[in-house]
């Protein structure tokens, strides 16, 4: 197809302007034509490539804050609207952004970060290039970082934690993963998807752009499905699609889909981690009985969101498949040495190539002037096999497997062996090659928690590998980041 | 152990929430009670007083003394 017929989702597209971009659960409607002169409003104050930190809520004022810093090529970095005021500081301090769009309670409560006076006060001190109520726009510095032209959205992997690690992105990234989604999806302008997760986690930024592409409205809140409002504000504006991790449909399982009115869903989609295989059984006989489409997917940050989707028709004859790549993009496994593993049913780490792989990561502001070091190839870190159609299917993370006295040994393994030992317990593991630490977790174990002793014991006798290559740390809760995905990199030492 | 004893030790051992302030624990506005704290929270309220809360009512369980309302509903005496 040609450019001119497929402009960049954020652009201004003349055919959209009456449609409606966002509803909120306050009733308040915005029309794309609204949506383009509040962009104008909120940034036309800026130097050209600004450097932002937009604090996130799925609230018209920062996805008008997001977008329109894609339109007028700014470089926007998203993070969560309850980052704390250390994290934001040394995540300024290290990417020196001249501008920050907030929320006015988080401008408040960073004002009055008693933690941290010199950063409080910078806050207070900054001027106010914009303010509606609701959002504000600081100034932070009078000139942006040097950044490669090729930069225009910054993601962190790690959701609320503050990692410093970024994910670079370019405007071509974007919109090669709004189109193959929205091509798969098959969004129209009547889809109406409601936000059910955060819009600076890759996920949930995928599903407004994918809408924006299309001209359709998008269903505003920051509520959950843990919220009566969030199922209330489905119902009252007909959304027709919602979005999952495995936790959300571990609570729509435990809520009992049947005991909601969901008749104007027409699509749900599951990402960000593999869903239980009871758990895709059951929701996928759920939207065959209420022609629902249920779609898995496969993505990564690195990958801008989506890498691969399963077709909702395969659902229930492939149980724990991620699918096949996304329009656009293709997989292929390697080996450790990465040659390309063929065969029948080969397994490998999954190599993925589309136009839609991320320029790279950054770890501070130099970072920002590197061009495409990944040159659309992004190795994903995952082990995979492929099945005799062409399906794929999520082993574990590579990191996951090590070497212990010289065998391989999959931590997965280790955990799933001690949860059959000590059924009333909780275990998580993490570690290295002949250093694996076992966490015991406390406050999710019912009954007594097994002794260091015991456990060693228990390893050495089945797994028949030297018990100093195990350690033992009892933690009070399992560290995990806003979607629930487990943070091994919390874990003490 | 009375069952009001029980069901505040929940909240405590949750929220480490104050003893003297368990009328102010919200769902959303006390820190620790998010999403993944409060389906936990369900499901300890559940095997401790052995009931199963209806869709509504874990939705509607949006304050300690909402609670309260909806466990006596379950047959939970708080006096006893």
């Amino acid at each position: 197809m040609r450019e001119e017929e497929n402009p960049y989702f954020f652009e201004r597209n003349p055919a959209f302007e009456d449609r409606t971009a966002f509803l909120t659960e306050d009733g308040f409607l915005t029309t794309y034509h609204d949506l383009y002169r509040l962009e104008e409003q909120i940034l036309g104050a800026l130097p050209p490539r600004s450097l932002i930190f937009v604090l996130c809520r799925n609230h018209p004022d920062a996805v008008a804050g997001y977008l329109g810093s894609l339109r007028f090529r700014h470089v926007p970095l998203l993070l969560s609207g309850s980052l704390s005021a250390d994290k934001l500081e040394n995540l300024e301090q290290l990417y020196l952004p001249n501008a920050l769009l907030l929320p006015e309670s988080c401008r408040e409560k960073y004002r009055t970060a008693e933690e941290l006076p010199s950063f409080a006060e910078k806050i207070a001190s900054c001027p106010v290039l914009w303010t509606d109520g609701c959002y504000t726009l600081l100034a932070l510095r009078d000139a942006p970082p040097a950044m490669n032209p090729s930069l225009n959205l910054l993601l962190s992997t790690s959701g609320s934690t503050g990692s410093p690690k970024l994910v670079r992105l370019s405007a071509k990234n974007l919109q090669a993963n709004a189109r193959s989604i929205a091509e798969y999806l098959e969004i129209t302008d009547s889809e109406r998807p409601i936000t059910s997760l955060p819009m600076e986690y890759t996920y949930g930024l995928s599903v407004i752009n994918s809408h924006m592409l299309r001209g359709a409205a998008v269903l505003l809140t920051d509520r959950t499905f843990t919220d009566l409002e969030f199922w209330n504000f489905l119902k009252e504006q007909h959304a027709t699609s919602f979005a999952g991790v495995p936790y959300s449909y571990q609570i729509l399982y435990k809520l009992g889909p049947e005991h909601l009115d969901l008749s104007s869903v027409r699509t749900m989609t599951q990402a960000g981690g593999k869903l239980p295989q009871d758990l895709q059984a059951f929701f996928g006989s759920y939207a065959l009985k209420h022609r629902i489409r249920f779609i898995i997917m496969y993505g990564q940050t690195e990958a801008t969101a989506r890498m691969s989707w399963l077709p909702p028709e395969e659902c229930l004859r492939r149980p724990g498949s991620i699918g096949t790549a996304i329009p656009g993009g293709s997989f292929s496994l390697e080996d450790e040495n990465g040659n390309k593993v063929t065969g029948p049913q080969p397994c490998g780490e999954l190599i993925y190539r589309g136009p839609n792989v991320s320029l790279g990561t950054a770890g501070s502001a130099q970072d920002l002037m590197l061009g495409d070091t990944r040159q659309g190839v992004l190795h994903t870190g995952d082990l995979a096999r492929r099945d005799r159609d062409g399906y794929y299917y999520i082993i574990g993370r590579r990191k996951r497997f090590l070497k212990a006295a010289g065998k391989r040994l999959s931590l997965d393994s280790v955990e799933a062996i001690l949860s059959r030992r000590w059924p009333s317990a909780v275990f998580i593991c993490s570690g290295t090659d002949d250093h694996i630490g076992i966490y015991p977790v406390t406050g999710e174990t019912r009954g007594t928690v097994p002794r260091e002793e015991e456990i060693l014991r228990f390893l050495e006798d089945s797994l028949r590998i030297h018990h100093t290559v195990f350690y033992v740390r009892y933690i009070a809760e399992i560290p995990r980041n806003a979607t629930g995905k487990i943070l091994y990199t919390d874990l003490p030492d | 152990m009375t069952n009001l004893e029980k069901y505040n030790k929940i909240f405590i051992d949750a929220f480490g929430a104050d003893p003297d302030k368990l009328e102010e624990l919200r769902y959303r506005k006390t820190e620790k009670w998010d999403s993944m704290a409060h389906m936990d929270l369900v499901s300890d309220l559940e095997e401790k007083f052995n009931i199963r809360f209806s869709t509504f009512d874990i939705l509607n369980f949006t304050t300690y003394k909402k609670g309260l309302e909806i466990m006596t509903g379950y047959g939970v005496d708080f006096s006893k």
